[in-house]
């Protein structure tokens, strides 16, 4: 299921883990709307699992996958559509992806920039066991966890400089690295939709199944859903610099952009 | 190296592939890519998984996608006559300026980037996706066991791919030992 050669057969049900209809991001979505206090991820969850297909293989050589039928586009349509206000009004929040930056910091700190110990004979699973949540929380509240566990405590985070658009152009690229390059070192850091656990992309399709005169007709739900065809990759790139260089750096950048 | 080098290079490739090949697929772009990485050693930082159509990577629809919005391709539905659809992917208007971005890179790999598609030009997506995923299989069960035969690869591989005969697959994974593509010894390609 793992996407490893022991799935065997079984590798249609990897649809259920890893698809743009898979359990998980199903899962996230209502789950994170709620703890975060917003609205955004909420869709129509019953009408979604009600109509969900599996697809059958058109020509001899393909593979079934899963789909929805053709009276649950809407529904399919409403978990994109939750999935886009999601990433764009909180997974890639600025300030919500600075923490990020903070955290993993702060458990690098905690390790000593070494990696986890290795679950691999017992003691190191023991070892491997005693890092949750409680332990590191605890570690970063008692100031154990360096300049960045400080900077949550504190809520001292590094404050965003600049933001591209949500789809950057090639120009906007280089501009963004013009950017970079005239911050040199108070540039604190640079996270990129690109580079994170969270990507939006529209390529992976969900197959709608519609049967017209008893035969079924299979299209992507991007035919059906001109909203769902109009949405862009996330390639957000959010330049952030330490809050005591913020008016340096905006000197610098704005210097930068008279110039040109 | 420019934070941006590696994007425009995964970019540039292709758009490079699709102008090679015109009205490549996304089934056959998948496999060429992995086929470069996997069987050339292109430094690409895709990472692919066995999925239901073979070996795969939802970066490199990631990547298609953002190559799509910036009009260095465009890709056109395809909607069949039995039912079912694909994708058609062709340059779009901006394509010389992306492979610009990346010629250096495209340079170095030009001559990989020939032999994948003289190697598996004409096939169709199903044979792609065959031929990708017994050179997953072969690779996979190397790194679990030193010896391997060529039976394991085919015996494995049918039971991923079950759809497809297993005669299909011999006569692909013998084609693959021939063009040198398994990291199984030629000693070892007898079957059982």
């Amino acid at each position: 299921m793992e996407g490893s050669t022991e799935a065997d057969a079984d590798l249609f049900w990897r649809d259920l883990i890893v698809s743009q209809m898979d359990a998980d991001r199903m899962d996230y979505l209502l789950r994170d709307s709620l703890h975060a206090g917003v609205n955004y991820g909420k869709y129509d969850w019953q009408r979604l699992v009600s109509t969900m297909r599996a697809v059958p293989p058109i020509n001899e050589n393909e593979s079934p996958c899963l789909g929805v039928s053709y009276g649950g586009w809407h529904a399919a349509e409403s978990l994109i559509l939750a999935r886009y206000f999601m990433f764009t009004q909180v997974y890639f929040h600025k300030t919500r992806v600075v923490f990020d930056h903070h955290l993993q910091s702060a458990v690098k700190e905690i390790l000593e920039n070494k990696p986890f110990p290795p679950p691999k004979e017992k003691t190191d699973l023991e070892k491997y066991f005693k890092y949750d949540d409680w332990y590191m929380l605890g570690l970063i509240s008692t100031g154990k966890a360096g300049e960045h566990g400080e900077r949550i405590l504190k809520r001292n985070h590094f404050r965003a400089i600049k933001e591209s658009s949500e789809t950057p152009n090639s120009e906007e690229l280089e501009k963004f690295c013009r950017y970079k390059d005239t911050l040199g070192e108070l540039l604190a850091t640079e996270e990129r939709a690109d580079k994170s656990w969270y990507k939006l992309e529209k390529a992976n399709d969900i197959p709608v199944i519609k049967k017209e005169l008893g035969r079924p007709t299979i299209k992507p739900l991007s035919k059906y859903s001109s909203i769902v065809a109009k949405i862009e990759p996330m390639r957000k790139i959010i330049l952030y610099v330490n809050p005591k260089d913020r008016y340096k750096a905006k000197e610098k950048l704005k210097t930068l952009e008279k110039g040109n | 190296m420019s934070s941006l080098e590696p994007l425009w290079n995964r970019l540039g490739l292709i758009v490079k592939l699709v102008k090679k090949e015109p009205r490549l697929g996304r089934t056959a772009l998948m496999k060429y890519l992995y086929f470069l990485k996997e069987l050339h050693h292109v430094p690409l930082e895709y990472c692919f998984q066995l999925y239901a159509y073979g070996p795969f990577d939802s970066d490199v629809l990631y990547d298609l996608d953002y190559a799509e919005s910036l009009k260095a391709v465009q890709s056109e539905l395809q909607i069949y006559p039995m039912g079912g659809y694909g994708y058609k992917i062709s340059k779009g208007p901006k394509a010389d300026e992306i492979t610009q971005k990346a010629s250096k890179f495209l340079e170095t790999y030009n001559a990989k980037i020939d032999q994948v598609i003289s190697d598996f030009q004409g096939s169709t997506a199903s044979e792609l996706e065959l031929i990708a995923t017994i050179i997953y299989v072969d690779r996979e069960l190397h790194q679990q066991t030193e010896t391997v035969t060529i039976q394991d690869i085919i015996d494995k591989t049918h039971k991923i791919k079950p759809r497809y005969k297993e005669n299909e697959i011999e006569a692909k994974t013998q084609e693959a030992m021939k063009k040198n593509l398994l990291s199984i010894s030629k000693d070892k390609s007898s079957l059982h």
